[in-house]
């Protein structure tokens, strides 16, 4: 028999008290939260350096297994206990209820999901989609299925907005759309030329994706995305033949004087641009669908009116622009088409000054021809900026010709033959003999002749479609929806996405001496006054 | 009806009651006033640094896009306020079920004839509230600011809309580890430990398949709160909210179903 005060690991008496009190640890809830602290941490530095360290595999081997123990001890527990009926009753009563919920949450979610309904409180309002790119996936899509994959990184912050956009495109029904990790699929990226995150590829058509026709858009925003959408429009491409020889604007010139913006515009939304030279006696091609005349420094040659004029008499099309100060014959011609335009300078006094010019001669226009195809879509809150603009005089030359004004100034225009005198002058008091008026800065005309239909669209102003000002503001949406008209296009008059994010309506600065201010009024106050509240609810319990 | 609201008062009581109720208030009020001015004064430092004279000011277009009060004030602080929160709400919800627990109270409760169900809603509908409170409190400063300067209020308005759900789904996530123990310390860490589980699934991209990653992410809390600092509120992510709150609910009942039998 054994000595009961026997210390020896074969005494008998100690082993159920030991097997107890492993018994009672092994059973604490506390053993599940360790297992399941063990996986927390060892998931921190996998989040934080992207590898799987020692510290981590560790923490994993002793957390599973512990979580996996403390499963099974419960459900054994559960099996074999005296009142087992009444706990799996409960459990199962319980279970059902949170196993609905869950079915009935993730049903909702996915259905509200499917629904794509949002709303965009964004400043700039980034997701709401802008008729251009709605347009756009139409048209695409009536080719065949259109598939976006984004291609993304699990850390690249710029997914989140990327992820955005596309849903609200694919929340028009026109295109589904895919993510797919960058490494994920080697064969693809390398036949779309995928090189980092954050990339998006449009795809047309049924098949394997690498034999669909595509467009990578690299640094995906709206406007990006529309000019990819507009790359795999189908139309047939317009020819846009550029007059050279008179100083006219350079449509290569990236300066920002120059009007690449504008070059790069007409190729993307389907054009062909040609240039001649007029003053070398270059005679205007067949082909040509509008003549682009932008903002001659110089008298064209007769040679060269005549040209335009006989153009324009067999049906052609003409978008000229011009420049207060400068004449160059042009305004002749274009009289003769019943848009006269006075050599002086628009003075607005609705406007304000624009780097360092006087007042009122940088118009910010927002009356548009409601009914013109080319303005109509352009509201009154779609501003278009001018710098330095003609106006127009309109009187039909045949009864059947349609003459408009297309854009105007404020009600209180005037005319200033000398824009010096605008330094001197309020703007808002013109000299007595001049008359204040809507004056007209962008004027358009149809003239039916015979079978066919001559077009032109005049600017009083050129620097609107000049690098620094065509994207400001509405300006370049008003170039090309004219420009479309007069390429008798009106299917591509829209309003296209404003690239480049963010507006400058977010960088708006917030005072810093009212930040302090109310951080010291409001930010300390408030948690002070809680403190104090807590210190008063702390004294009275104690007393 | 009565004994339902006399227990919501008597929540209300006990919470308010307690000092702590008030200090958690004071430190989420607090810290994102600190956030937030922090963050309002390193973006006017950069944008006047950008607009002066030598650097073309902003008409000449020189400000980069990416210095705006999204990317540089809603973004980050949004950011450090949802891991601050997930710090800051379990230490207000660990008492709320753990205490009763810990004290032999919640056996009281169940001899009333209040339902399981019923004394569950009222207890989340209290916290509910009180983080809802700390919310509004802890926005009145930055809310100000903004509309000081005359932008983005709407936009504002959406963080607003994502700060306080995800405070109230990491709520839901420390009310229900407060429902199944009666240690308070317990119920405070792991309620931070699942909420900064189920925060971000980021880190799991490299190791899982794609499919489970579309799992994981379309689970996890950070992606849709995300989209809030973005301005966009979609119906969709409310619902995931909701749904996240409901099964909460549900898994709270189920433990008080089970105290009630296994005592």
């Amino acid at each position: 028999m054994a000595d009961p005060r026997s210390n020896r690991p074969s005494d008998r008496p100690s082993e159920p008290r030991l097997d107890r009190r492993w018994q009672r640890w092994l059973d604490t809830p506390g053993l599940g939260l360790i297992g399941a602290l063990a996986l927390a941490f060892g998931a921190i530095p996998v989040i934080w350096t992207d590898q799987l360290p020692v510290f981590s595999l560790v923490n994993f081997a002793i957390g599973t297994p512990i979580l996996l123990w403390v499963l099974v001890r419960g459900l054994r527990r559960l099996r074999n206990a005296s009142a087992a009926s009444l706990y799996r009753r409960t459990l199962l009563r319980g279970g059902a209820l949170v196993a609905g919920a869950l079915v009935l949450a993730v049903a909702a979610e996915r259905l509200a999901e499917r629904s794509g309904a949002q709303f965009d409180w964004s400043a700039e309002r980034l997701y709401e989609l802008s008729p251009a790119i709605l347009e756009g996936l139409e048209a695409v899509s009536a080719q065949g299925p259109i598939e976006a994959f984004l291609y993304r990184d699990a850390f690249d912050p710029r997914i989140r907005s990327t992820r955005l956009l596309l849903g609200a495109m694919s929340d028009t029904g026109h295109l589904e759309f895919d993510e797919r990790r960058l490494d994920a699929h080697p064969d693809e990226e390398d036949c779309f030329a995928v090189g980092s995150s954050n990339t998006i590829v449009l795809t047309l058509g049924s098949g394997p994706p690498c034999q669909r026709r595509f467009e990578r858009v690299d640094r995906p925003t709206e406007g990006t995305l529309f000019e990819a959408l507009f790359r795999m429009r189908p139309f047939d491409r317009q020819t846009v033949v550029v007059a050279r020889g008179a100083g006219e604007g350079d449509l290569q010139d990236p300066g920002e004087t120059g009007y690449s913006g504008l070059g790069e515009a007409l190729l993307t939304e389907g054009y062909r641009v040609r240039e001649i030279v007029l003053a070398a006696g270059d005679r205007i091609p067949e082909d040509a669908d509008v003549v682009l005349v932008l903002a001659p420094q110089r008298e064209l040659l007769p040679g060269s009116l005549e040209a335009l004029d006989a153009y324009l008499a067999k049906g052609g099309r003409l978008m000229a622009f011009l420049e207060p100060g400068i004449t160059t014959g042009l305004e002749e011609l274009l009289s003769r088409y019943g848009l006269t335009s006075p050599d002086a300078w628009v003075v607005d006094p609705a406007s304000a000054s624009l780097e360092g010019d006087a007042p009122g001669l940088s118009p910010l226009a927002f009356r548009y021809a409601a009914r013109h195809p080319a303005t109509e879509l352009l509201s009154g809150n779609q501003m278009t900026l001018f710098r330095g603009t003609r106006a127009f005089e309109l009187r039909k030359p045949e009864p059947e010709d349609d003459i408009d004004g297309l854009v105007y100034s404020s009600r209180r225009g005037w005319l200033a033959d000398d824009p010096s005198l605008t330094e001197t002058r309020d703007p808002k008091d013109p000299p007595s003999d001049v008359t204040t008026d809507y004056q007209v800065l962008v004027a358009s005309g149809r003239y039916p002749r015979g079978e066919n239909e001559a077009r032109i669209v005049a600017f009083g102003d050129a620097h609107l479609a000049s690098n620094r000002y065509l994207r400001a503001l509405f300006n370049l949406d008003l170039v090309m929806n004219a420009l479309h008209w007069t390429a008798a296009r009106d299917s591509g008059v829209t309003i296209r996405p404003k690239n480049g994010g963010v507006s400058r309506g977010l960088q708006f600065p917030i005072p810093l001496e009212n930040t302090l201010t109310l951080f010291q009024g409001l930010g300390l106050l408030v948690p002070q006054l809680l403190l104090a509240a807590g210190l008063l609810t702390w004294a009275r319990t104690r007393t | 009806m009565t004994r339902l609201r006399a227990l919501v008062r008597k929540e209300v009581i006990v919470l308010f009651g307690s000092p702590m109720a008030w200090i958690a208030l004071t430190l989420v009020a607090l810290v994102t006033a600190l956030i937030f001015y922090d963050h309002l004064r390193i973006y006017n430092q950069i944008l006047f640094l950008y607009a002066t004279s030598t650097m073309g000011g902003f008409e000449s277009d020189t400000v980069p896009d990416y210095i705006n009060l999204r990317d540089t004030v809603f973004f980050p602080v949004m950011e450090t306020l949802g891991i601050t929160l997930l710090g800051i709400i379990p230490l207000v919800t660990m008492r709320v079920f753990a205490e009763e627990r810990a004290r032999g109270t919640d056996e009281l409760l169940l001899t009333t004839r209040l339902s399981p169900g019923a004394i569950v809603v009222a207890k989340f509908a209290v916290a509910y509230a009180f983080v809802t409170l700390a919310m509004v409190v802890s926005f009145v400063y930055p809310a100000m600011a903004v509309s000081r300067g005359g932008v983005g209020v709407q936009h504002l308005l959406s963080v607003f809309v994502g700060l306080l759900l995800h405070a109230l789904a990491v709520a839901s996530i420390g009310l229900v580890c407060s429902a199944f123990t009666k240690s308070q310390l317990i119920a405070a860490i792991a309620g931070f430990a699942a909420g900064f589980v189920l925060w971000d699934f980021s880190w799991a991209g490299p190791f899982v398949g794609e499919r489970l990653f579309a799992v994981l992410d379309a689970i996890s809390i950070h992606p849709r709160y995300g989209a809030f600092s973005e301005g966009v509120v979609r119906v969709s992510h409310l619902v995931y909210f909701a749904g996240l709150a409901c099964v909460a609910a549900a898994l709270a009942r189920l433990s008080f179903d089970w105290r009630r039998v296994a005592g």
